[in-house]
């Protein structure tokens, strides 16, 4: 990094690994900083599902970009284990399927392929849900990666085409076309992209009105290798209320069959902790949820457990887009539970607003300063 | 001993009453398992619930170690990779949450636990000690299902409930410093509220992987002591003792007392230093009958020094090992090789809590206290010591535990005396790890089936968590428990952080474990 380059990418968690993957192959020259590793945050513990998800018209419009720039760029990319194994959203109760009409609509309008399956259906598709399900909607386009793994790759590609990145390297703040590290040195680019997660409203040089990322923790678990157990990804319809609700511990089924045959499982969500440790009864009530809708995970091995940091905001949608007030300097972070999704959609309206040009969705929704424009408007 | 009927792979089987499954499986002339996820044949490999290499589906459970569940009449076994998923037979919700409280947990019920025990029992201390074995006596002292429990564990035992110790059959899979988790056999959460820990988690082995080493067969030297003790038949069955640390001579002698066909033992350390050891052995007179009758034991067997396993090979299970010793290569037919690289401590539960850890052992004061206040450690958790020292060091951690400072220091000349010669027949046994038998194809992580070529990019402290989270590496149900000293020894990994479950545990326990008090059902 003698020279500066046009960008300087802050963080290599999926968001900045798929941003220097696309500014590159825009003939950019890119680096990219991290302070311990590349994916070693957010992205390390992240579940890694492509979905589209219809809890507002700018989340929809985004994860449906993003999903088929995923489909797009997946089969070049490597070890990645992208599985399409597709989401069933399941009802436990008719309000529930009536839920699964509105989504359908929903999916419909915007030209993505699904289908409600009635119990039998649902049992063929998926044979040892609970008995007691009354429904589900199939979206059979979703699918699911192994999240570390897809942006290394998507790293690697980047530096295959010029860009260099550099671990060890912490960060203590950005501004516009500079980063200052903690040694007091500074990294001089043309733009700046700060995708640090938890940690990007930390870095910059003066706070943006409304605009916050609380981490929201979530804890996970795989179970040990079980053939045919699970075959697509499968979510409660109830999983959107605990995204958006404001309770002290939500839980919410999904769990995802991995291309190794094991069962991963999710979901909890909590506000302001800050140990990392896996909770004992946050752990429990997401696994018995799990065990509500397919009995047969109880008698299963867990071989792991770990938990995550979601970089959650205000509305539920990243800010992605110039930072106010710092013209050079691009914001990437707080996309909650859906970085693996939205990275792709993300990374191009990134690489749109440095080359000064209109994206195939509008962007507003996503600007950092919107929240401002809320509060006067 | 009456026999049991159950079933392997659809045929019936006879074994005998406190067999392990996998004695049974491998007395039936079947030596592959299961297969790894890239389709290898895998058998076991520790013999003691570590590796996870032995694992079988057991009245429809998936995923069980063979080596540790005993033999019921009826039990149906199942080494067919399972391409299918059926709820266990007869299975139903395990028990609700049990709960206990102590003055004193002891982890590990070997001879450093059980003499940790007696201590803090005599003490006056509530004292409790759990294994995830049904007889004590840890790995040194393991039962033997012909010869029965061993005598010294029994005493030993004996004398520590005698003084009030209670002993509870589970497995660890979790520890803060107020409780301890663990699940019984019947996969019943266990929790012990408890003010102070003595780790006695003791040691297992390791290896240094060679091209082969996957084979079944090629089995641990202190697992296939332990398989035998299951009710393996070894009587004349060809075995090739190979490796180094001074477990290797030990094997060899029980498996020829039982039977076995020693074809030779390949030691890894020289001639010259193993007769370094003499001088010190002249001051121990036990130590120095111990040893003569060892030799004795031996004599007539092959031995060669400075000798390396250079490869073993046979289609589906060990056919032959090659091994490199007086400068050129011997074939040799065997029907296993009992393989061992010496000793690594097992400290994922001090590291659980927090523990410093010191070249791979728990960091402790000379009270045996670790870095955290109420946690103490004794035994091959410390560093490899052997029985003795174990035995004193429990009692010293013990006594300590239970707030007995004067009682416990009284040991503390007769522990430096053990923990010199200790040191002794370390220098003459124990050989540093080298990459030197490795091919890129070598499998290093036998759970996940990464190979030395995936890894060796993976360099230096922070290999541990770039590697693992790359190459899934250390991801498996060991939990890294075989690739980690490997990966310490050959790539400079760091240990990495230790998260519960500390082992494999059932959704069902975890629920009931995390189960809030009115949520029990």
């Amino acid at each position: 990094m003698t020279a500066s380059p046009d960008v300087l990418v802050v963080g290599a968690g999926i968001i900045g690994a798929a941003c220097a993957l696309r500014l590159t192959e825009e003939g950019m020259s890119v680096a990219v900083v991290d302070r311990p590793r590349p994916a070693g945050g957010t992205t390390a513990a992240a579940m890694g599902q492509i979905t589209v998800m219809d809890d507002s018209d700018a989340q929809g419009a985004l994860t449906l970009w993003s999903q088929e720039l995923w489909d797009a760029l997946a089969p070049s990319l490597s070890a990645i284990e992208h599985d399409p194994c597709g989401t069933l959203w399941v009802a436990t109760n008719d309000e529930e399927l009536d839920e699964a009409r509105k989504k359908e609509q929903w999916y419909a309008a915007h030209g993505i392929e699904s289908s409600l399956l009635h119990p039998g259906a649902l049992r063929e598709a998926e044979p040892h849900l609970n008995e007691d399900l009354v429904g589900a909607l199939h979206v059979p386009g979703d699918s699911v990666v192994y999240p570390p793994n897809a942006a290394l790759s998507m790293l690697e590609h980047a530096v295959r085409a010029g860009a260099t990145v550099t671990t060890g390297c912490e960060v203590r703040s950005v501004d516009a076309s500079h980063a200052v590290l903690a040694d007091g040195s500074r990294l001089h680019a043309g733009a700046v992209v700060c995708a640090a997660g938890n940690h990007t409203l930390g870095l910059l040089p003066r706070p943006i009105p409304g605009a916050a990322i609380r981490p929201r923790k979530g804890h996970l678990a795989i179970t040990e290798r079980y053939p045919g157990l699970l075959r697509h990804q499968v979510v409660e319809l109830g999983y959107l209320r605990s995204a958006h609700g404001h309770e002290d511990v939500s839980v919410a089924f999904n769990g995802q069959p991995r291309t190794t045959d094991q069962v991963l499982i999710g979901s909890s969500r909590q506000y302001d902790r800050t140990s990392d440790n896996v909770e004992p009864d946050v752990l429990a009530r997401m696994l018995a949820r799990a065990c509500r809708f397919i009995p047969a995970l109880a008698t299963c091995s867990v071989v792991r457990c770990w938990t995550g940091f979601r970089p959650a905001t205000p509305d539920n949608l990243p800010l992605v887009g110039p930072a106010p007030d710092a013209e050079g300097l691009w914001l990437a972070a707080g996309h909650e539970g859906l970085g693996i999704t939205t990275s792709l959609g993300t990374a191009q309206l990134i690489t749109d607003g440095i080359l000064g040009r209109p994206s195939a969705i509008d962007a507003a929704p996503y600007l950092p300063d919107r929240f401002a424009e809320n509060s006067h408007g | 001993m009456g026999d049991v009927l159950l079933t392997l792979d659809g045929r019936q089987i006879h074994a005998q009453t406190g067999a392990t499954v996998a004695a049974a499986i491998m007395n039936n002339e079947v030596m592959t398992f299961r297969q790894s996820i890239t389709g290898d044949g895998r058998g076991p490999l520790c013999g003691m619930g570590t590796c996870w290499e032995c694992r079988v589906t057991v009245d429809g459970r998936a995923h069980v170690r063979a080596c540790m569940e005993p033999v019921r009449d009826g039990m149906e076994i199942q080494t067919v990779p399972a391409a299918w998923y059926h709820p266990p037979k007869g299975w139903d919700r395990c028990g609700s949450r049990e709960e206990l409280s102590a003055d004193v947990v002891v982890v590990g019920a070997g001879p450093a636990g059980l003499a940790a025990a007696l201590a803090a029992a005599m003490s006056g201390s509530k004292t409790l000690v759990i294994d995830e074995n049904p007889t004590s006596g840890g790995q040194i002292w393991r039962a033997d299902r012909v010869a029965g429990p061993t005598r010294r564990a029994t005493a030993l035992r004996q004398a520590a409930e005698d003084a009030g110790a209670r002993f509870v059959h589970a497995s660890v899979t979790e520890a803060t410093l107020d409780e301890i988790v663990a699940v019984r056999p019947d996969t019943r959460p266990l929790q012990i509220r408890s003010t102070t820990i003595v780790l006695a988690t003791g040691a297992r082995e390791t290896w240094s992987p060679f091209p082969g080493w996957t084979l079944p067969g090629v089995v641990g030297a202190g697992g296939l002591q332990a398989l035998v003790k299951g009710g393996l038949h070894i009587r004349g069955r060809r075995v090739l003792v190979a490796g180094h640390g001074p477990l290797l001579l030990a094997v060899a002698a029980y498996l020829r007392r039982r039977g076995a066909d020693l074809v030779g033992i390949a030691a890894g350390w020289s001639r010259g230093r193993e007769r370094a050891l003499l001088p010190r052995l002249l001051t121990r007179p036990s130590k120095l009958r111990q040893a003569a009758s060892l030799l004795s034991s031996l004599r007539g067997v092959r031995r060669w020094y400075d000798a390396r396993l250079i490869s073993a090979s046979g289609p589906d299970q060990v056919r032959t090992a090659t091994i490199r010793a007086d400068g050129s290569d011997h074939t040799l037919d065997v029907d296993y090789v009992a393989y061992g690289c010496h000793l690594v401590p097992q400290t994922e539960l001090a590291r659980g809590l927090g523990c410093h850890i010191d070249r791979s052992a728990v960091l402790v004061n000379d009270l045996l206290q670790t870095s955290v206040d109420g946690v103490f450690s004794a035994g091959e958790a410390t560093g490899i010591g052997g029985v003795d020292l174990a035995l004193v060091e429990g009692t010293i951690a013990g006594y300590a535990a239970a707030g007995r400072h004067d009682q416990a220091r009284r040991h503390l000349r007769r522990q430096r005396r053990e923990r010199r010669f200790a040191d002794a027949v370390t220098r003459a046994f124990v050989e540093p790890m080298g990459p030197e038998s490795l091919h890129g194809d070598t499998v290093i992580c036998r759970c996940e089936d990464v190979s030395w070529r995936s890894l060796s990019c993976f360099e230096g402290a922070n290999g541990a968590r770039d590697g693992k989270l790359a190459t899934r590496c250390g991801m498996g149900p060991c939990q890294g428990r075989v690739c980690g000293p490997i990966n310490q020894a050959m790539l400079g990994w760091a240990h990495d952080r230790v998260r519960p479950p500390l082992q494999p545990t059932s959704v069902e326990t975890l629920v009931q474990r995390g189960a809030r008090e009115n949520e029990h059902d």
